[in-house]
């Protein structure tokens, strides 16, 4: 049975390309496109925010990537993710995996929609060039396209 | 033999980290259950389990526990996970 790819649960609009000055900075911004894709309310974001302070850079997960989450909660509208695409990368303190360059932020219900899309996610950035893919991306269709991997 | 995958609210990272132990597992034919779940819920005394799989920044949080603490580098890097795996249960 095929499994939805990455791309079925991000907005084009979800998807930004920016230069930040921090980390906590650019997890704003993904949170802020999961607040305006209609898939979290604000105090979702904040409670992103507070998580990064207080449990330190740990979300930064592999070479380059951060998935900032919060807890499921009422604040949750709906499972999807948000994509901010930081070129020059913006360092979390996190020593192994900075530069962060890519910052997937995702809203999660605690559903089986949730899994799919962490699936969705191993699956693509288990691509060896995953990263370097991304970063090379013009637009947002060019990243939902590097998104849209299916699987089997 | 049972793993516990542990992040911050059991809902991320750590599912990511089940999915990818799963596979090495299974490629590495051992027989396991891999659970996703917070750090809390692996600090209980009460745990089974004999491995937890977690990143660096929360390996000192589990200090102490019964369980062998394993921290994953790159989450998504199946070879870093096999050859850790291998190292403590082969």
């Amino acid at each position: 049975m095929a499994s939805p790819s990455l791309n079925e649960f991000i907005a084009p609009e979800a998807i930004t390309f920016g230069h930040f000055e921090s980390f906590l900075e650019a997890s704003e911004a993904a949170g802020d496109l999961l607040v305006s894709s209609g898939l979290v309310l604000k105090s979702y974001v904040d409670e992103i925010l507070e998580i990064i302070q207080t449990k330190g850079p740990y979300m930064v997960i592999a070479p380059s990537v951060a998935i900032v989450h919060g807890r499921p909660s009422d604040s949750v509208i709906k499972t999807g993710a948000s994509v901010i695409i930081n070129r020059e990368g913006v360092f979390s303190g996190n020593e192994k995996n900075d530069p962060v360059r890519v910052i997937i932020a995702i809203s999660a219900k605690d559903d089986a929609a949730h899994l799919q899309m962490l699936t969705a996610i191993a699956e693509v950035f288990s691509q060896p060039k995953a990263v370097e893919n991304l970063v090379n991306c013009s637009s947002s269709g060019e990243v939902l396209d590097a998104f849209s991997i299916n699987l089997t | 033999m049972k793993l516990l995958a542990v992040c911050g609210m059991g809902i991320g990272t750590s599912v990511l980290l089940k999915m990818n132990a799963e596979k090495v597992l299974s490629q590495l034919d051992i027989e396991a259950d891999v659970d996703a779940t917070d750090i809390k819920s692996a600090l209980n005394p009460d745990s089974l389990a004999q491995i937890v799989l977690c990143t660096p920044e929360l390996s000192s949080q589990l200090d102490g526990i019964r369980a062998e603490v394993i921290s994953v580098e790159n989450v998504f890097d199946l070879d870093e996970l096999s050859q850790k795996l291998t190292k403590s249960l082969l």
